[in-house]
């Protein structure tokens, strides 16, 4: 991966201020999907952070990723709502349908399997999360279309 | 001077052009995340695809917030010039076309119609309501005040969300937008600012329910006390609108963010004013895209107005925003959490006192409020301490809001007084259970909170009725739960969330939940003892005495409520592994009832761990030892063959 090492204008839009760490770190993720350990050292050295302070950081936040995505991004919603509705059986026939856990990455880099505690659609209940967009009312025959259609999609491109 | 003048002209303005607006053809969409997830956006594009088909140009398309009806999504309304506003539920792509084209031919597709506004109500005293002319045609549709979803509700702090567009400043200047921190800024100083909240009994609404006025004179206070006659300088103070609504199975925040951004920064911004502070961060959930994006829209446009900056109407007080996002740990809704994160530390709390309110953000006084408890600040300012104090209960002043889901029929965004009973959200308001399922419990205050059974239905929602039963008011999710819901898998659920977001600081939260779910998982493995239930209560009341913050002590409420009031399903479990819910893998079997199978295999193909067997020619069976109980077979059985069994 060609990691393009300007973050200035990202540390710029914070003054180089370093309690906005997590928000640098955001904003470098929405950039590369990913928080690459090159522009980590860059940061680090430029905002003075050490680096084992800014792991502390990212390690103890849900969203900060050090995997580059795959290309599509299965996000299975956990909250109460999706969960009494079967969230958790919907997961685990993603789960065996991508023969993936919640968290992996498959070996192809086509798809990781997610889960998140909440997005807040609780009234669309389960709710299901694919590059961003998101999917409610799901069941097994919803999830067979989407996962069909990802799959449509890839032998079209 | 000027500015103040300034500030007449363009709320003048804003009246005029929302005026006209009434006098335009506009087609108004659902355009919070769960409309977009429902399908807003498809409808949108359609939209704009029939209109230029139909050759129609002089149409207005708005987008507007979540009106709350979230089961109706998505809604998209019409308005012709000078007629009522209709609005149309759960509408399809393919069903645009029809509708519009109908609509605008004077014609409804009355099955499609979801309500009528016959009213534009402005909740703000001395601000002009739209009153809509009803033309024959529309006589007889239900107004969007009588649906029975609405009838009990009372929209303080939901007053603009779904009515106006969120990214225009001049739909919420025109509903009163900004007169009350004209008023505090011109009128009013700190102090009479902070009595009238105070006497107001506006109550936090982020779930704690501390008095709002108190807080802030705290902060207030905090400055009084250090200035000395050597230090004339001011103490630095901060005010932080805590939007990182964690609680799973809670929307009203984002809601209300995403659909009606610019009260939130009023709110803070007048919050700001009574204690002194000149800087103040919204800490808002990554989750939350849309609502961030509005936001930022809204705070330029505060900016571009003069409402935020230097000399605000004119006057020395200065206020600037600036959004923090989290980045997905729950407990960062903590307070003493939410302050390290801000400052972009690990989000870990710490013991209190000192309050935040005292010492917070860098060592300063801060105040931190919830999203709801800041939008409701405006109205009480402009319709007075006196009237705010006279809705809600002597414990309990004004409206709760809360996310209503789960196993109901209307789900959405619901807003009563306080003191409204359980029965009238779920029954009157939300329309009962769903399907002809039995209604089982309701859950409040997410993973903090507990569930409540049928027998306490009639209790009141106030801060004190809640915490009585065992359960809390939190930030407002209420999830409904039918006989589906499996009230210990319901606790395992909430206690690997907890497990999974404890910040490992102090023991009882990190080892006491992870010890906590090991007990619940054997529960609903059917793996457990009688005796663990001693073990279970007595963990949780030691985890509850002893954790450092609210996320812990709070933590085993979920599992001794269950305990409390849903005992039998716990023992049924342990004793005849038996779950009466069906839920728990392994306590029930999937069975093929032969007399409706029409051997078609559905079921066969669509399992992902190939549990069934069988043929077309000999018909199929299920092998529950390999079953994972996804669910998969049972949904997709064309007619319904397969059935749960204890």
């Amino acid at each position: 991966m060609n990691v393009d090492f300007d973050i200035d204008s990202i540390l710029a839009r914070y003054n180089f201020d370093s309690s906005a760490l997590i928000q640098i770190l955001s904003d470098v993720q929405d950039k590369y999907g990913y928080l690459p350990r090159e522009v980590l050292e860059d940061i680090s050295q430029k905002i003075e952070v050490s680096l084992s302070k800014m792991w502390g950081v990212i390690s103890f936040y849900a969203l900060f990723k050090l995997k580059p995505p795959a290309r599509y991004n299965i996000t299975v919603c956990q909250g109460t709502a999706c969960h009494v509705s079967g969230a958790k059986r919907n997961l685990e026939y993603i789960e065996s349908k991508l023969n993936l856990k919640a968290g992996e990455h498959s070996p192809d880099g086509k798809y990781s399997l997610e889960t998140v505690a909440c997005i807040g659609s609780c009234a669309l209940a389960p709710t299901i999360v694919i590059n961003g967009k998101v999917y409610g009312r799901n069941t097994v025959k919803t999830i067979d279309k989407l996962l069909s259609r990802l799959e449509e999609g890839e032998r079209n491109e | 001077m000027n500015k103040s003048n300034h500030f007449h002209d363009i709320t003048e303005e804003a009246i005029l052009l929302s005026k006209e607006k009434h006098n335009k053809n506009r087609i108004i969409i659902g355009y919070g995340t769960c409309g977009i997830a429902a399908g807003a956006e498809e409808v949108l594009k359609e939209v704009q695809q029939v209109l230029h088909e139909l050759k129609i140009d002089d149409v207005i398309i708005e987008k507007t917030g979540c009106i709350g009806c979230c089961s109706y999504e998505p809604l998209m309304d019409i308005e012709l010039a000078n007629s009522p506003r209709v609005s149309y539920k759960n509408v399809k792509p393919k069903e645009v076309k029809e509708i519009i084209d109908k609509h605008f031919e004077g014609e409804l597709k009355k099955e499609k119609v979801f309500c009528m506004f016959d009213e534009q109500e402005n909740i703000i005293q001395n601000q002009e309501s739209w009153k809509y002319n009803i033309p024959e045609i529309y006589s007889g549709l239900p107004t969007f005040k009588s649906l029975p979803m609405l009838k009990k509700q009372k929209r303080i702090t939901l007053r603009n969300v779904g009515i106006i567009d969120p990214e225009n400043i001049n739909d919420y200047l025109a509903r009163g937008g900004y007169q009350a921190l004209y008023k505090a800024l011109t009128a009013l100083s700190p102090k009479e600012v902070i009595d009238e909240i105070k006497s107001s009994g506006l109550r936090g609404r982020g779930g704690a329910g501390f008095p709002t006025g108190v807080k802030w004179e705290f902060a207030y206070n905090a400055e009084l006390s250090k200035t000395t006659e050597d230090s004339i300088e001011k103490t630095e103070k901060y005010v932080v609108c805590n939007a990182d609504e964690g609680d799973p199975g809670a929307f009203m925040d984002r809601s209300l963010i995403e659909g009606d951004p610019h009260s939130v920064i009023e709110g803070l911004t007048i919050a700001a004013y009574a204690i002194g502070a000149t800087k103040g961060f919204i800490y808002i959930r990554a989750e939350y895209p849309l609502a961030i994006k509005r936001l930022e829209i809204a705070l330029k446009q505060a900016y571009e107005n003069h409402f935020l900056g230097d000399n605000i109407f004119g006057t020395d007080f200065h206020f600037s925003i600036e959004i923090r996002k989290g980045a997905g740990a729950f407990v960062c809704g903590e307070e003493t959490a939410l302050i390290n994160s801000i400052m972009g530390l690990r989000g870990e709390p710490r013991p209190r006192p000192p309050y935040p309110a005292v010492s917070g953000l860098w060592g300063k006084p801060t105040i931190i409020n919830n999203v709801k408890t800041l939008v409701t600040v405006p109205v009480i300012l402009l319709n007075g301490a006196k009237w705010f104090s006279s809705i809600g209960t002597e414990d309990t002043k004004g409206t709760a809001v809360f996310a209503l889901t789960g196993d109901v029929k209307n789900s959405g965004l619901v807003e009563v007084p306080m003191g409204t009973t359980l029965r009238e959200i779920i029954f009157d308001i939300g329309g009962g259970v769903k399907g002809d399922k039995q209604f089982k419990a309701v859950q409040t205050g997410g993973p903090s909170g507990g569930c409540i059974p049928f027998s306490l239905i009639d209790t009141p929602v106030d801060f004190a009725s809640l915490k009585k039963l065992g359960s809390i008011m939190g930030s407002g999710g209420m999830i409904v739960c039918s006989e589906s819901t499996c009230m210990v898998d319901l606790a395992r659920y909430f206690m690997t969330f907890i497990a999974s977001e404890s910040c490992g600081k102090c023991t009882p939260c990190r080892e006491g939940t992870v010890r906590a779910l090991e007990m619940l998982e054997k529960i609903t493995s059917g793996d457990a003892t009688i005796d663990i239930l001693t073990d279970l209560e007595q963990l949780s009341l030691v985890i509850k005495d002893t954790a450092l913050c609210g996320l812990g002590q709070t933590a085993p409420n979920p599992i001794l409520s269950t305990l409390k009031y849903f005992r039998e399903e716990y023992i049924e479990h342990i004793e005849q592994k038996v779950c009466r819910a069906k839920v728990c893998p392994g306590l029930f079997n999937y069975v093929i009832n032969d007399d409706l199978c029409i051997k078609c295999g559905v079921c066969q193909n669509v399992c992902p761990v190939d549990a069934v067997f069988g043929s077309k020619e000999t018909g199929f069976f299920i092998e529950n030892r390999l079953c994972i109980s996804c669910n998969a077979c049972f949904e997709r059985c064309p007619k319904r063959a397969i059935e749960k069994v204890n």
